[in-house]
Parts: structure tokens; sequence; C-alpha cells
């Protein structure tokens, strides 16, 4: 400590300054040094946002990755509901997980028809604006649905803030005789910015698009 | 043959290995670089307590001022707020500098510099590529080290910029000193820009929480701002190991990211804020690093000036004649 003190006090035996390469040098060494730095940042950045983890939606299903620090609440009918409290929208964004029991003779074009029918009728201004034929799990048939519609969250609390426009999917598919539906869903402002976080639910349930899209990309 | 070597001939080769033949001019410019400036550690003081008085005010003597302002009064006076320790510094600096001058053109210029690097590069940066309101508060270990890697070192390194493109090599910069002179200025103009940027993103502050939290600020950053100074300072007049000034701007960045770590976790921990807390804290802080700065600076003058008092003892030896070396009477030589 005493040799650590006295280097910080006087660093040279000399009362000479530094050579004019000796402070190219230092100028050199300390952005060097910052950008060092600002690297390793960035890789805290990325484990940070890349970090997930993954909870099981039911028996016989696949279990699902989602991006730590969201809060998984309790829903009413959903198996699990995980919202980014830290979106900068009034709206937060959210996953929701529902499922339900197949019924006989119920083929996967109807699950979807019926659950898109549903939607348009309780969600205001529902537009649909895609749908896809994907793989899930690699061998599951599934059909995801990209919509929009304008949601209302302030005055739930009991504010006037505006309404906001809510871009959403909807990933259908059927597994063990249980029918899934994954919906993510955000401000349409910041859909973008929350792609990648749905973007780890769909990794974790090995979606593809068969539409040409491998990836199984949100849109 | 054994000649004994004069004890003289011995001091000099001995002081040859630290220090060279020194000149009046040399030595002026040693004491130069060595003056302690007095008159700056009283103007942080007279800083200090003002800046305790200036809260006090608004929280003990007028707590309600704010209370039926309007919303474009409350963000007027909050920018009126927010350039108050930046001020109060300067003022304080400009009144007791006047005998050993420092050109106060040149401090206030740097802080100017300081906030406009700040406010050009602090959001673009920060909020733009690194997006930090995204992951820094999603847990413990992300707001520490987030705060050290990315929030410390670059807030540090904009201080560091600013001094180093803005003075480091004009002549104005002539003093050791002068290194923590103009990295506080630059600190606090990034402090008011800071506190500009939470008065406007607040739409306005309460004027009791508010002053205490731009005063934590600018203490916060002044302290951070003070050790890095010293680096810079030792850097311009020392020749220096390669990790020095590296080892400069990590402490700084490591005393940034830990102050408002532990700042935010002790508000998270306990139910209701408490903003007196935290401006204890940052009093304490502050106080704490500018007294090692102090006392790091003293040392290292003492130092410059005993090498410097060492090279012209040798001065005077040199010029003396020549003493005949001692014979070794023996071997008869």
């Amino acid at each position: 400590m005493a040799s650590l003190f006295s280097a910080l006090r006087k660093p040279s035996v000399t009362n000479q300054p530094p050579s004019v390469w000796e402070t190219r040098r230092n100028d050199l060494v300390i952005i060097l040094w910052f950008a060092l730095m600002l690297a390793l940042g960035l890789g805290i950045r990325n484990r940070v946002l890349n970090a997930s983890h993954t909870l099981a939606i039911g028996e016989g299903l696949p279990n699902i990755a989602l991006p730590v620090g969201w809060s998984i609440t309790k829903a009413e009918g959903l198996a699990l509901q995980a919202k980014n409290l830290a979106s900068p929208s009034m709206f937060d964004a959210e996953i929701d997980v529902y499922t339900r029991d197949l019924k006989p003779n119920e083929a996967i074009e109807l699950v979807h028809s019926a659950w898109s029918l549903k939607r348009s009728e309780i969600l205001p201004q529902y537009r649909e604006l895609s749908v896809e034929n994907v793989k899930v799990q690699n061998d599951i048939t599934g059909m995801r649905t990209t919509y929009a519609y304008v949601a209302d969250p302030t005055r739930e609390s009991g504010a006037s803030g505006l309404p906001v426009v809510v871009e959403a999917q909807d990933l259908v598919f059927v597994q063990n005789n249980k029918v899934v539906v994954v919906t993510t869903a955000a401000d349409a402002a910041e859909w973008t910015d929350e792609a990648p976080y749905f973007q780890q639910v769909y990794d974790s349930l090995k979606l593809q698009l068969l539409d040409g899209d491998a990836q199984g990309g949100v849109q | 043959m054994h000649a004994i070597r004069p004890l003289d001939d011995q001091l000099r080769e001995q002081s040859e290995m630290t220090t060279e033949t020194i000149t009046t001019e040399e030595m002026n410019r040693l004491a130069h670089v060595a003056n302690g400036r007095l008159s700056f550690w009283i103007g942080i003081v007279f800083a200090l307590l003002g800046l305790l008085a200036f809260v006090i005010i608004f929280n003990v003597v007028f707590p309600t001022l704010g209370d039926n302002l309007s919303q474009w009064n409350l963000i007027l006076l909050g920018l009126l707020f927010s350039l108050a320790p930046a001020g109060l510094w300067l003022s304080f600096f400009y009144q007791l500098d006047r005998q050993e001058p420092e050109p106060v053109e040149m401090v206030f210029s740097i802080f100017v510099v300081g906030m406009l690097l700040t406010a050009a590069l602090y959001q673009p940066v920060l909020q733009g590529i690194f997006e930090i309101d995204r992951w820094l508060y999603a847990n413990w270990w992300a707001r520490l080290l987030g705060g050290i890697l990315v929030v410390g070192f670059f807030e540090q390194f904009l201080v560091y910029a600013t001094v180093r493109y803005g003075v480091f090599k004009r002549p104005e910069f002539d003093e050791r000193m002068d290194g923590i002179i103009y990295a506080i200025a630059a600190g606090l103009g990034f402090a008011t820009v800071l506190n500009f940027i939470y008065v406007l993103d607040r739409g306005g502050v309460d004027l009791d929480i508010g002053s205490i939290r731009m005063v934590v600020n600018a203490l916060a950053h002044a302290s951070f701002a003070g050790v890095l100074g010293y680096f810079i300072g030792q850097t311009r007049f020392e020749k220096t190991p390669i990790y020095y000034l590296p080892l400069g701007l990590t402490i700084a960045a490591v005393m940034n990211g830990l102050f408002f770590f532990i700042l935010e976790r002790s508000s998270t921990a306990s139910l209701s804020f408490n903003p007196w807390i935290n401006l204890i804290f940052a009093t304490i802080v502050a106080v704490i690093t500018l007294l090692i700065v102090f006392w790091l600076v003293a040392r290292d003058n003492e130092e410059t000036l005993r090498l410097a008092r060492t090279a012209v003892h040798q001065n005077r030896l040199a010029a003396l004649p020549p003493i005949p070396p001692v014979v070794d009477v023996k071997e008869g030589v």
C-alpha cells in the first residue's frame, strides 16, 4: 500500500517533464484503455439484454424462455404472463401464453381462425396485418398472425393519457392435444426495440417460418 | 591500489542518477509547478459551505417557495438551480484567487466546453448507442458493472477529454494543481448539464428535493474530477509509467459507478426515500476525496522541491575546485 501511494504521489524519480513521445504514448494508451472498457461494457449490455430464464408452460409442452428482468404476473385465463415494466411506453411490452385442451376434430387452421375471430371481437380497432405458416420445435405445424389494435392503458389507472397503437403477434400451435397460443405485444412505436426480447421466446420454441424466413424472426 | 573516492564525488555520481543539473529558470519553473494554491482549497471549503446553505435555504427557510409556481417558472427556476453549484464555486474561486491569479476566463471556458461536450455526447452515446435504460437497471450486477464500465468511464473520459484537448498544452496549465482546477471545472460543467436534463425531463422540479439532488450531483462529479485531475496534473509535469493515466481514469470511473450504485441501492432498500442521506453521503465522499487529493498534492510538491534543492546543492558542489585524490600510502603510489 505504501509503495502504491508512493507511486501515485511521485511517479518519477526526477523532476523532468514528459517528452513529446511520452505524451503521445499516454494519449494513445488512455484512448485504448477507454475503448477496451467500453467494449467490456458493451459485452455486459449484450449479456443482460440476451439473458433469459426458461419456464414450463404445462406438462408435455415446451419450456419457454423469458427475458430476465421482466415481471412475471398471474393473469386470469393465462398460463403465463410477463411484462417489461421498463418499457418507455405507457403500454408495457408483454408476453402471454394461453393453453387449453384440443377439442375433437379440431385442426390448427380451425384453431387459428377461432382465435383470430375472438381477437377481432375483443380488441378495439383490431386489424390483421399478416398470417404466416410456421414450424415449432422442428416438426410441429403452427400459424403466426401479426395484427394491431388500439389500447388505452392509462384509463384503467384513472389517468388521461393518449391511447396507444399496439402491434402484436399470436403464435398458435398444437402439441400433445393442447392448444398453445404465445402472444407478444408492444407499443407499435417501440416494437423494434422490444423485438430482441420476443426473439428469445421464438428461439426457445425453435420457430421456423415456412414462407421463406428460415430464422423465424420477429417482423 | 585502493584509491578512496572523495565523498563529494560519490554524492555527485549518486545525484546524477536521480537529478540533473538545474538552472535558475528550471528552479523557478519547478517552484511554480509545486505551487500549493491555498486559495483554491479555501475556495472549495467556501463553495461547500455555500452549497449546504443553498440546500438549507430551499428546504428549511423557504420550503414552500415553489408550491404556487407554474410549470414554466419551475423549469426556469430549476435551470437556474442547476447552475448554482458551479456558479458558487467559480465565484469563490474568482474572489479568492486574486492573489495567485489563474485566468478565470480559461477556467470558465473549460466549464463551458465541459457542458457543451456533455450536451453533445451524453445522451447520443449512453442512450442512443448503449441504450442504458433498457438494461442498466435489470439487476444489481448490471447496475454495478454497467455503471462503472459504461457510465463511469464515459463520464470521466468526457472530463479528461475536456481538460486534455482544452487546456493541457496551453501555457495557462503551468502548475500541478491546474490539473485539479480545470478537471473540477469540467466536472461541474458535466454535472450542470445532467441537472439541466433532470429538470427538462421532468418539466421542472420540486425546489426542495431538486436542490439537494443538484448539490449531490455537483459534489459527486467535482470529487471524481478532482481525483482524475490529480493524475492529469501529474502526467503533465512528471514522467509517468504507462499505466498511470489509465489508473487515474479507472479510479475516477470506479468511484463514479460505486457512488451512484450505493445511492440507488440505499434508496431502493429503504421504503421511504430520504434525500438528506444522499446529501450527507455525497458531502462525506467529497470531503474525504478532496482531503486525500490535497494531501497527495502537498506531498508531491514537497518531493518536487526536495529534488530541486538537491539538484541546486549538486550545482554548488560541481562549481567547487576538485579535491586531490587520497593516496594509499602503503602501496607508495
